[in-house]
């Protein structure tokens, strides 16, 4: 295991082009295999930060590193997944959209496995997700659950160190969230990596995640917590911990009302 | 169960414009038959036939036509590759889409037609003069077309393949060039319909260089002898080329992409 965290952030601005503030001097170190989770009001710079984490956003000021060196673009060590169902390509299989990592160029040396291995490795994070079945469909005749499975086994079929999720499951209706959140917590528990999971809901935050980067909206000044969840695992909702964390989160979270800004 | 239904829709679709099509004609029929005018400015369909058949199998008009459909192939092919340079250009400099994006402005009202007496100084009148033509006639509409489609490629399409590290040959044959079928297959619709109305056009215009000409030489050669016949012969030729491209050529493409796709409904 590398002796540097897989993504480090230090002293992170973000202003938007108006000159507007989002928030500044952000220090982030995400932890080897951990579960981290980003909640916040819509507008607090949630998913720009996570962008920034990603390469795809240069902040205003301040550095990422991953692994120890500084990143300016996207790389195939941290995939990034969407709300939106779009993020499959319509024109491929299922099959063809998983495996498409391990053909696309890039340094992460995966475009050189031999054909078998790759071969293997798509039928087996599809089996995972369980699209195997699935496997010849196109993206439009699949549900959304079953695009967010599929958009899940393309992230994880090259076995990247980092998953950066902005809100995968917020467009699924309840029961298939539920399918999802636990089909991505076996997946993080089999497999060796970090999450980095954008969220607007308190509960899915503490349902999944090992810390919690609360984000206050920016008209309160844009301040950020770190908060570490001792609560045990699986969790349960009804617990009085539960409770407990949940309440400690929203009152971080202030008020809904802008006030008097 | 949809798709079953969609089938019988289009076979549905189909009949009725089969049905309406004899409509027309028997109508035709009649109506030159039973007028009395003479036959000289209207010929009944059934005489128009004839011609068409005794000129199909003797072997003029399908080399006439043959001539027609490589040169507009031709030109199809080099207004597609020169509007995707163009749109590649635009999608990759912001200050080079401006450009063209006027260039496109100024050229796009231009009927070929009115480029004639230009293009017949600068290349005469032979088959580069009618190939210039067609390029002109396909080549804005369809930059335009392309344009649009990059455009309106998902913005988290692009960001994947960022975050896959895909290299420019990749990023163009993975992502932009299916992304864009759906608005090329409607450019190339337009391209299509544009450069055979030119071609006819500049055909009768020009003529024909040395023995060799299409369609819109053979148009020209029967209103010369006062073959009214050959006249309608022609256009009707014109005409069922049209349709077949249009329901088998592009219906076939768009099922085999953008609707198996689901890009396109």
């Amino acid at each position: 295991m590398s002796p540097f965290p897989p993504i480090e952030a230090r002293g992170i601005d973000l202003k938007y082009g108006s000159g507007k503030t989002v928030f500044t001097s952000l220090d982030l170190i995400l932890r080897n295999g951990e579960f981290l989770a980003v909640v916040g009001p819509s507008g607090c710079g949630k998913t720009s930060l996570l962008k920034i984490l990603g390469g795809f956003l240069q902040p205003s000021a301040g550095y990422v590193n991953r692994n120890g060196s500084r990143i300016n673009s996207p790389s195939p060590e941290a995939v990034m997944i969407f709300q939106e169902f779009d993020q499959l390509f319509p024109w491929k299989r299922v099959w063809e959209n998983t495996a498409f990592p391990l053909k696309a160029g890039g340094k992460s040396g995966l475009s050189g496995l031999d054909e078998s291995e790759k071969q293997r490795r798509v039928e087996e994070i599809l089996r995972e997700v369980g699209l195997f079945d699935y496997r010849s469909y196109f993206p439009h005749q699949l549900s959304g659950g079953m695009k967010q499975r599929a958009a899940l086994a393309r992230a994880l079929v090259s076995r990247p160190p980092v998953l950066l999720m902005d809100e995968p499951f917020g467009s699924l209706d309840a029961q298939k969230r539920e399918e999802l959140q636990s089909l991505l917590l076996r997946m993080w528990r089999e497999h060796d990596f970090s999450v980095v999971f954008v969220t607007h809901d308190i509960t899915e935050a503490l349902l999944l995640a090992d810390r919690i980067l609360v984000m206050e909206s920016a008209v309160f000044g844009g301040n950020f917590t770190l908060m570490d969840l001792e609560l045990p695992r699986p969790r349960d909702v009804r617990s009085e911990d539960f409770n407990r964390c949940y309440n400690q989160v929203f009152s971080k979270l202030g008020s809904e009302d802008p006030g008097q800004s | 169960m949809k798709r079953i239904g969609e089938y019988i829709a289009g076979r549905r679709k189909q009949g009725q414009r089969i049905l309406v099509i004899l409509f027309l004609m028997l109508i035709w029929e009649m109506s030159a038959r039973l007028s009395g005018v003479s036959p000289l400015l209207f010929p009944p369909l059934s005489a128009v036939l004839q011609t068409l058949f005794t000129d199909l199998s003797a072997g003029t008009l399908p080399g006439r036509l043959g001539y027609s459909l490589v040169v507009i192939a031709e030109g199809l092919g080099l207004g597609i590759a020169g509007a995707l340079v163009l749109g590649f250009t635009g999608h990759l400099s912001s200050r080079a889409a401006g450009m063209i994006d006027t260039i496109v402005a100024c050229m796009h009202p231009l009927p070929g037609i009115a480029l004639l007496p230009i293009v017949i100084l600068w290349a005469g009148t032979g088959r580069t003069a009618v190939l210039l033509i067609i390029v002109h006639s396909v080549l804005w509409p369809l930059t335009t077309s392309i344009t649009a489609g990059i455009r309106t490629i998902p913005q988290h399409l692009y960001d994947v393949s960022r975050n896959f590290r895909l290299n420019p040959l990749q990023t163009v044959f993975h992502l932009i060039l299916p992304g864009i079928f759906p608005h090329m297959i409607t450019g190339m619709r337009i391209g299509w319909a544009r450069s055979w109305r030119a071609l006819i056009a500049a055909e009768m215009v020009f003529g024909a260089a040395g023995g060799k000409g299409g369609i819109g030489w053979y148009i020209f050669q029967k209103r010369v002898f006062m073959d009214t016949r050959g006249l309608f012969a022609g256009l009707l030729l014109i005409m069922i080329i049209g349709i077949l491209f249009e329901t088998y050529f592009f219906n076939l493409l768009e099922r085999v992409t953008i609707r198996k796709w689901g890009t396109s409904r």
